[in-house]
């Protein structure tokens, strides 16, 4: 027996070429249903996860799909606007905590979270470095957002325009970083989080500009009527807000009316949230309250069964790979006949010769499995890495 | 395994007949042979006259339908395959004409390969050293870690002659060693065939067609002196 194996793996390690692509290709044929499943399963997981955290979530009539994408992963097209006034009167049932999210922007191609405090204590997350945003035009920055473009507090950020050419509509908004928030493995680690009063300014609906009373701007004035003055370009308008300037900052048009994304709703038990769900069950103006965790088990259930499809998909390509490496196998085997007749002159018996082809088989089946197991360790190690920078789940 | 008493030869035949199973295939009958130990002895004949038959029964390779063929005292037809096996490894070195070597395998291992098919209980460290004195024996002891292929035809049959003499064997059949080798190489095979024997008091059976080579040896057996009748299957014994 010893000898044998010792026959086998001599016969392996002489052939070392022949030997890697048998095990590389069975290592693929064991490897690559393995580290479907292991990935699909966790990012299932990891969708689900932050899914579970978030009870309900309020938005726009339209794709259920893309507004869980757009609150909970800051992902996809903004869904359709709510009005502020649709968030404070969520607020005000007293049902549940209610935290405004406005997703529709961004910076260095990192998502501009307009939100409020509550969010940081919703999600647990907390601050690595710095404070937290405190004034209009402050922001907090997520750790991935912070190694990637190597920034910290005290440095600043500039939000993008939706389009090169949006010259009349989003202005770049240059914002202050007052802290960076430690790691959590989640979407929140490649968001920059502003108030999402800050968003509206982004949007161009509050600005702030030379004071147009002061004699400084005089010349700027085209016409002064009773609360009303006209003025022209040449007044300044501030593209960041300072302590000095954000006096100047103001709205214009009623607050209610301004946008957000969606509303996540906290509700501290089961009775409000039902309450909550009836109550914008058949709502009649616009808005849907979705579960996110129902949402997404549509999208599973879609995923579990295209990862199923490329299971089998797979299991056809290692069934062909089994045939043609069981033709190379007896092919070699044939090529070796006259090594067998040597043996058994010399006296080996069938026993034997069979242990020798058996040896070498098993080597090449133990090492293929050995380098399978450790790839899939490896994926499973790297996972959450790997999906999160695919998908920054 | 039978032990033959008071038998003295190193080979002897009684009754053999032997025919090979296929349809027209080879067929001998040898009435009685002996062979002493110590002997070196070689064996001539035409072609097909069953000089490789023979010493594939001697080997225990082949058994005959009916006779018995006694090897150092041993009756190879009473044991079973198994038996006959582990027998011939340990007591039977061959040397064949195409050499044989495993290419995969260094020289040494080569030269060791009896022991990788019969684990037999020596001191791997002892068996290596006797490997390798057997190498350097044959002038080889520096190719020890080198491929047969690296190796001259004449090199390579000079590692098949030590891997017969691994295990000291009493009986060292050579069946045409010296068929694929120029004639210097030939003449010093068959030099370090006997010597080997000699050095172990082996008793050796070299088949083989050159005429030149036969002056070495103490015995020459003309096959058809042995072999009572030999035929293709199907003419009968003369």
């Amino acid at each position: 027996m010893k000898g044998a194996l010792f026959l086998g793996w001599r016969y392996l390690a002489f052939h070392k070429f022949k030997t890697a692509i048998l095990a590389a290709s069975i290592t693929l044929m064991l490897f690559l249903p393995a580290a479907t499943r292991l990935l699909v399963n966790d990012s299932a997981e990891a969708l689900t996860s932050r899914a579970r955290q978030t009870p309900l979530v309020m938005g726009a009539a339209g794709s259920p799909l893309e507004l869980v994408l757009s609150s909970l992963y800051f992902h996809a097209e903004s869904p359709p606007a709510i009005s502020f006034a649709t968030f404070t009167e969520l607020r005000d049932t007293g049902l549940a905590l209610a935290i405004p999210m406005n997703t529709r922007f961004h910076s260095r191609g990192s998502p501009i979270v307009g939100t409020s405090l509550d969010y940081f204590d919703f999600r647990n997350l907390e601050l690595a470095e710095g404070r937290m945003m405190g004034m209009l035009g402050e922001c907090v920055i997520g750790a991935r957002v912070a190694a990637a473009h190597s920034i910290a507090a005290g440095d600043s950020l500039v939000s993008s325009p939706e389009t090169v050419f949006d010259i009349a509509g989003v202005y770049p908004l240059k914002m202050t970083i007052t802290g960076v928030l430690a790691p959590n493995g989640s979407a929140d680690d490649d968001a920059i989080f502003v108030d999402y009063k800050t968003t509206w300014v982004i949007q161009g609906l509050g600005h702030g500009h030379q004071d147009v009373a002061k004699p400084g701007a005089a010349s700027g004035v085209l016409n002064r009527s009773e609360g009303m003055v006209t003025a022209n370009a040449s007044v300044v308008e501030y593209a960041e807000i300072t302590p000095a300037n954000v006096a100047e900052f103001h709205f214009h048009g009623a607050n209610a009316e301004f946008p957000l994304n969606s509303v996540i709703m906290v509700p501290p038990d089961e009775k409000n949230a039902a309450l909550l769900r009836g109550r914008y069950q058949d709502n009649e103006q616009g808005l849907q309250m979705i579960v996110p965790t129902s949402v997404l088990n549509e999208l599973l259930d879609t995923v579990f069964t295209v990862q199923n499809y490329i299971i089998l998909g797979l299991a056809i390509l290692s069934l062909a790979t089994a045939a043609v490496i069981t033709l190379v196998f007896l092919l070699s085997q044939q090529l070796r006949k006259g090594e067998f007749h040597t043996l058994s002159r010399i006296g080996a018996s069938k026993t034997y010769i069979a242990m020798l082809i058996a040896s070498e088989i098993g080597f090449v089946l133990l090492g293929s499995l050995v380098l399978a197991a450790g790839l899939t360790v490896v994926i499973r190690h790297y996972a959450l890495q790997i999906l999160q920078s695919f998908l920054s789940l | 395994m039978r032990e033959v008493p008071g038998s003295s030869a190193m080979i002897e035949l009684k009754g053999v007949d032997f025919r090979y199973p296929s349809s027209g295939g080879f067929a001998m009958r040898i009435d009685e042979a002996s062979i002493p130990a110590g002997d070196c002895i070689a064996v001539v004949g035409p072609s097909g006259s069953g000089k490789t038959t023979l010493l594939s029964l001697l080997a225990g390779i082949l058994a005959p339908a009916r006779g018995t063929v006694v090897i150092n005292g041993t009756d190879l037809c009473s044991l079973e395959d198994r038996q006959r096996r582990r027998f011939r490894i340990q007591h039977i070195g061959q040397v064949f004409q195409a050499f044989e070597l495993l290419h995969y395998l260094t020289v040494i291992e080569n030269v060791m390969l009896p022991h990788y098919i019969l684990a037999s209980g020596k001191d791997q460290q002892d068996l290596r050293q006797r490997a390798l004195d057997l190498l350097c024996d044959v002038g080889l002891g520096d190719k020890a870690d080198s491929r047969p292929a690296e190796l001259s035809h004449g090199e390579q049959q000079r590692v098949a002659v030590c891997r017969a003499m691994l295990n000291q064997p009493a009986l060292l059949l050579a069946d045409e060693p010296t068929g694929n080798l120029d004639q210097d190489n030939k003449q010093n095979v068959v030099d370090l065939l006997l010597d080997q024997a000699r050095r172990n008091n082996s008793t050796l059976l070299m088949v083989t067609h050159d005429r030149s080579l036969l002056d070495s040896f103490s015995t020459v057996l003309d096959i058809r002196s042995v072999v009572l009748g030999s035929a293709h299957q199907g003419t009968g014994y003369p």
